[in-house]
């Protein structure tokens, strides 16, 4: 043979090949005729690549073949493990559903042992909503189960119909076709999710009590048929498919987004099922994936940490039973969750009927502070979640320490591993330099997802600083770490942890490296300011101040900090739980407002120096708006006050139109708004009106979106009592409204002090209802006071805004050391209400109560 | 599937010992990397390791070798990691199965080519007979197998590469170390040899 003539024909294969690989249907004998003489010759090469193509993909299974007593007919979809078929039983004569595998996908004999052992034991399974199989075996190298033909497609497809669109319209008489079955939920999209939610949840009640667990429910194993059945399939065998993968690699995306967070250690009951049921209804609700988008290294400590949004953050139309409902099923703990299937269904079928559920919410303080506890040391390598080099390629991460190649490569690329981690702290806590002293980590309660992403990498840092603490080279990093620690537990209220960090870190750093030096002391400050102790707290920021600054910007933007810290310090306890509050509290040192004044007048100095050389730098403007906004609150002069607070309130308002959706710029926002507008006395003018009611609004937008938020709730109550008393001096009826607020939010958290400040506001309900004839209302407000007027003592209406005594031990995390609801409220002093009160429960002829608030008001 | 060209600047970057052009890389092989390792990882390593390990392996070793990394000599980034992933999957055979390996067996670009022995070979008679008559392809198989291990290794694996590991001619000559025209003469006689061990069949 030439050498030409060689090179041809290879020219030519190599083009068949591409071409068949590029989806092109050729014909062999057509194509061979290319090479003319030697046609017969290259048709024998083809015949050859034809067959390692198809080696190469698989696929040994064609219509016609026999299989058993099967005969293969058409080909109905694929899934990650194998090939459904539509086959014909030829003994029984009727169509089946057949599930076929190779023996390459199955894996060594053992496994396909077990294969057979699982379809056999969901064979013995016989419910209306569960796919029946009708037995299992094998021919040469595949290996198959035979099961009811379903007429319906699966519940992924119907919802990526919902969610997408449909591409073509099918006819109408075509009930089972996914955009049909897609019209038909639509309809009714709350109750037909939960409707097909019981239906699979009796199904898993009852293979669970046979002692069958399926291990991998998920939308791609639901069947929807046209009758509006739902059906589950493959019990027991998919998972034994995965489980290989699973438990290495964690890369099997597909899969991840239905686990149960105990399912990554290969442990999980029959309420692992339950959990993967919760996401599947989650998922018909939001039509969204519940752990969201991303490869497996977003997903893996999303599934770690149970990280799952409430349904009703996506569909307003959840209600709230339903939620519950779903959040129970869907507990990251086991123990938390419904403990059968049975008693998931249950609750389902109370929400369809209305009836009460049984299952009752956790706090989100009490969710947010047991994972914060209940840390499971996923490496701290997962929360590379796409962020940097390295978490593209080297990390498809595992949940367990045994990723030795993962810590491996985190130490020959410390740089970029840290670097990674930065980006994931500043994330997490809103940058590492918390900018003002008032509001920021303590307004805002740390989410339980936060809070187990902050412990873990609380945890690197720390191993990270233990392993390299006597590394010269690494001294840096290692102080570094500490300070991160430490803000991470003060962030999740533990401040004793906290300072324990700061501390090992002020013992490491250089002294030359006054911007640390300057930044640990603040930080050591605010610790000891959540300890309460303020002259601890006074030593360590004068510690700050007196690291010299030499111009450097960073030095002296903690001294600004210190300063606003010194003056909260300045008055004590009482001063510092009632920040947002423009009153001034009764029992303060003597001689605090000065102080005060002094330091917020330095910082504020400081920070419009600073400004100067960053104009646009928005921590530096809300930390100058803040400063001045106590300024004024704290001036004798009103003209100089005025004009501090309408500083204050410009810089903020151009803030939030940078930022819209910071939360603390707008709760800011609403305080100064509402500060200038809430002390204005005589007539209200309409501008103040406007500014109280942008206020209010912006308060009730933040409650409604932070609705764990103690911090939030005072504000909201802060605001919207100002308004109220000062809108209702022009305008009753919208008064009333105001305060319906006040009770609605203060009401929500009956563990303070048994409502006061619920009950105050509700006082002022009953009053301007009664001044608008609004009798009804007058007749409910009296009746549900009437047991609290039963309580009432002199000292709680003589006592305003004081403490209450020493706090109880252990502060709520989370909740950190913000201002608890009821300790500010009606203006001081003022008894009047209660007296009109009295007299209201007079006109309904209750004497004995008018009684005891005329005797509890003689003051 | 058809492989996409790699991104022309790749190697340069790789040279220049950009970290995310390492990675990038392996976001755009792990695919490739990953049904290779489960084509040639010897059986019992198979149950032991996971695909993804091996993957990480690899990218650690590659990362030691990135500044050894020499574009002139290389057509693409992807002949540079696939030897680099031939050492490895040698490497780990070598760990693995210490003693008990066959050496004979295991092919330059690592581990085994197919997998244990035979399974190639059923694989290829797999796509060709109906599953149903067992005999045959128990008898097809033999011939099948027979044609490959007599086959020179090399051969063999212009096969496997060619077909499983969808390498163009250059790059499996790349690989082996032959001359491109070498290499597709080889491929071309590999293919009649396999031809014929078939006979009528396919």
């Amino acid at each position: 043979m030439s050498q030409d003539g060689d090179s041809s024909l290879a020219a030519l294969v190599e083009d068949y090949v591409q071409r068949r690989r590029a989806g092109e249907a050729l014909d062999l004998l057509q194509f061979a005729q290319r090479a003319g003489a030697r046609s017969a010759e290259l048709a024998s090469l083809l015949a050859s690549v034809d067959m390692l193509e198809r080696a190469r993909h698989g696929g040994p299974v064609r219509a016609g073949d026999r299989l058993g007593d099967f005969v293969v007919r058409r080909e109905l979809g694929r899934g990650g493990m194998g090939i459904v078929f539509e086959a014909e039983h030829l003994t029984l004569q009727r169509l089946v559903a057949l599930k076929v595998l190779d023996a390459a996908t199955l894996g060594d004999s053992s496994r396909i042992t077990r294969f057979h052992r699982e379809a056999r034991a969901a064979a013995r399974l016989h419910h209306t909503n569960i796919v029946p199989i009708h037995g299992t075996d094998s021919a040469g190298d595949l290996h198959f189960y035979a099961m009811q033909l379903i007429d319906g497609c699966s519940l992924d497809r119907v919802i990526a119909v919902r969610r997408d669109g449909a591409l073509t319209q099918p006819p109408e008489d075509h009930r089972s076709h996914p955009v049909n079955i897609a019209k038909r939920l639509d309809a009714d999209p709350i109750g037909s999710a939960v409707r097909i939610a019981v239906q699979l949840a009796d199904a898993l009640d009852y293979a669970h009590r046979l002692g069958v667990l399926h291990r991998d429910v998920k939308p791609a194993n639901v069947l929807l048929d046209g009758d509006g059945t739902a059906w589950i399939a493959d019990f027991g065998v998919a998972r034994l498919l995965d489980e290989h993968d699973l438990t290495r690699s964690g890369n099997f995306v597909g899969t991840l987004r239905y686990m149960a967070p105990e399912q990554l250690r290969g442990r999980g009951d029959q309420r692992a099922d339950v959990f993967a049921l919760g996401l599947v209804l989650h998922e018909l609700l939001t039509l969204a994936p519940p752990y969201g988008e991303g490869d497996s290294t977003d997903l893996l400590p999303r599934v770690e940490a149970a990280a799952i949004e409430p349904p009703s953050a996506r569909n307003h139309a959840v209600p709230r039973d339903l939620e519950t409902v779903v959040l129970k099923a869907l507990a990251p703990d086991p123990a938390h969750r419904y403990q059968s299937a049975g008693a998931f269904a249950a609750d389902l079928r109370a929400v369809l009927e209305d009836r009460p559920v049984s299952a009752r919410r956790a706090s989100a303080v009490e969710r947010c502070w047991r994972w914060a506890r209940r840390n499971r040391l996923v490496t701290a390598l997962a929360l590379l979640a796409g962020t940097g080099a390295v978490a593209a390629a080297a990390l498809g991460v595992t949940g367990s320490l045994n990723t030795r190649s993962a810590l491996v490569l985190a130490e020959d690329n410390l740089e970029l591993a840290l670097s990674a981690f930065e980006e994931v702290f500043a994330s997490l806590t809103g940058g590492a330099a918390a900018p003002g002293p008032t509001l920021d980590d303590r307004i805002f309660e740390v989410s339980s997802k936060d809070a187990a992403a902050l412990q873990q990498l609380a945890t690197f840092y720390d191993r990270f600083a233990a392993r390299n603490e006597h590394d010269a080279r690494l001294a840096a990093r290692t102080v570094m770490a500490h300070e991160r620690v430490g803000v991470i537990h003060l962030h999740l209220g533990d401040h004793e942890a906290a300072e324990a960090a700061l501390r090992r870190a002020l013992a490491l750093v250089a002294k030359a490296d006054r911007a640390a030096n300057a930044r640990l002391r603040v930080e050591l400050g605010r610790c000891r300011m959540a300890a309460r102790d303020f002259d601890g707290a006074r030593r360590e920021l004068d510690l700050a101040l007196a690291v010299a600054d030499g111009g450097d910007f960073d030095v002296l933007r903690q001294h600004a900090r210190a300063h606003d810290l010194l003056a909260l310090c300045a008055g004590g306890r009482g001063w510092y739980e009632s920040p947002l509050s423009a009153e001034r509290p009764k029992e303060l040192a003597t001689g605090w407002a000065e102080r005060a004044r002094e330091h917020h007048g330095a910082a504020e100095r400081i920070l419009a120096d600073l400004l100067r050389q960053r104009p646009d730098d928005v921590d530096l403007l809300r930390a100058r708006a803040g400063s001045l906004r106590f300024l004024a609150m704290l001036g004798a002069d009103p003209t100089h006050a005025r004009a501090q607070r309408a500083e204050a309130r410009s810089i903020l308002e151009a803030l939030t139109q940078r930022l819209p959706k910071a939360p603390l710029l707008r709760a800011e926002f609403a305080a100064v708004l509402s500060d200038a507008a809430g002390m204005s006395r005589g007539a209200l003018q309409p501008g103040d009106r406007d500014d109280l009611e942008q206020a209010a609004a912006t308060a009730l937008d933040l409650a409604r979106e932070f609705p764990a938020s103690s911090g939030v709730r005072d504000l909201a109550i802060e605001v919207l009592s100002k308004a109220a008393r000062r809108i209702e001096t022009v305008d009753a009826a919208a008064g009333i409204g105001y305060w319906r607020e006040v009770v609605r939010v203060a009401g929500v958290d009956a563990q303070s002090d048994g409502g006061f400040v619920a009950r105050s506001a509700q006082t002022r309900v009953a009053l301007l209802a009664a001044q608008l004839g609004h009798d009804d209302e007058v007749a409910a407000a009296l009746a549900e006071l009437g047991p609290w007027v039963d309580t009432l003592r002199p000292e709680d209406i003589a006592r305003r805004g004081a403490d209450r005594g020493p706090r109880p031990p252990g502060p709520p995390p989370g909740a950190s050391c913000g201002p608890r609801p009821g300790d500010r409220d009606l203006p001081r002093r003022d008894t009047e209400p209660f007296a009109a009160l009295a007299r209201l429960f007079e006109a309904r002829g209750d004497e004995a109560r008018a009684a005891r608030l005329r005797a509890l008001t003689q003051r | 599937m058809a492989a996409a060209p790699e991104p022309s600047d790749l190697c340069a970057r790789l040279q220049a010992g950009a970290e995310d052009a390492l990675a990038e890389a392996f976001g755009i092989y792990r695919p490739r990397m990953e049904q290779i390792v489960r084509l040639r990882l010897h059986p019992s390593l198979l149950a032991r390791l996971d695909p993804e390990d091996v993957i990480q392996e690899t990218f650690l070793a590659a990362g030691k070798r990135q500044d050894t990394f020499d574009a002139s000599r290389t057509t693409t980034a992807w002949v540079w990691l696939r030897l680099v992933l031939a050492q490895t999957l040698t490497d780990l055979h070598r760990a693995h199965l210490g003693k008990k390996r066959d050496a004979g067996r295991e092919s330059p670009l690592g581990g085994l080519p197919g997998g244990s022995s035979g399974s190639l070979s059923q694989r290829l008679v797999a796509s060709v007979t109906p599953p149903s008559s067992a005999a045959a392809r128990r008898e097809l198989t033999a011939s099948v197998h027979e044609a490959l291990a007599t086959m020179d290794e090399i051969d063999r694996e212009l096969l496997v590469l060619r077909h499983f590991e969808e390498a163009s001619n250059r790059e499996a000559a790349e690989l082996l170390g032959l001359p491109a025209s070498t290499a597709s003469d080889r491929y071309l006689r590999a293919l009649q040899r396999l031809r014929a061990a078939l006979g009528d069949q396919g």
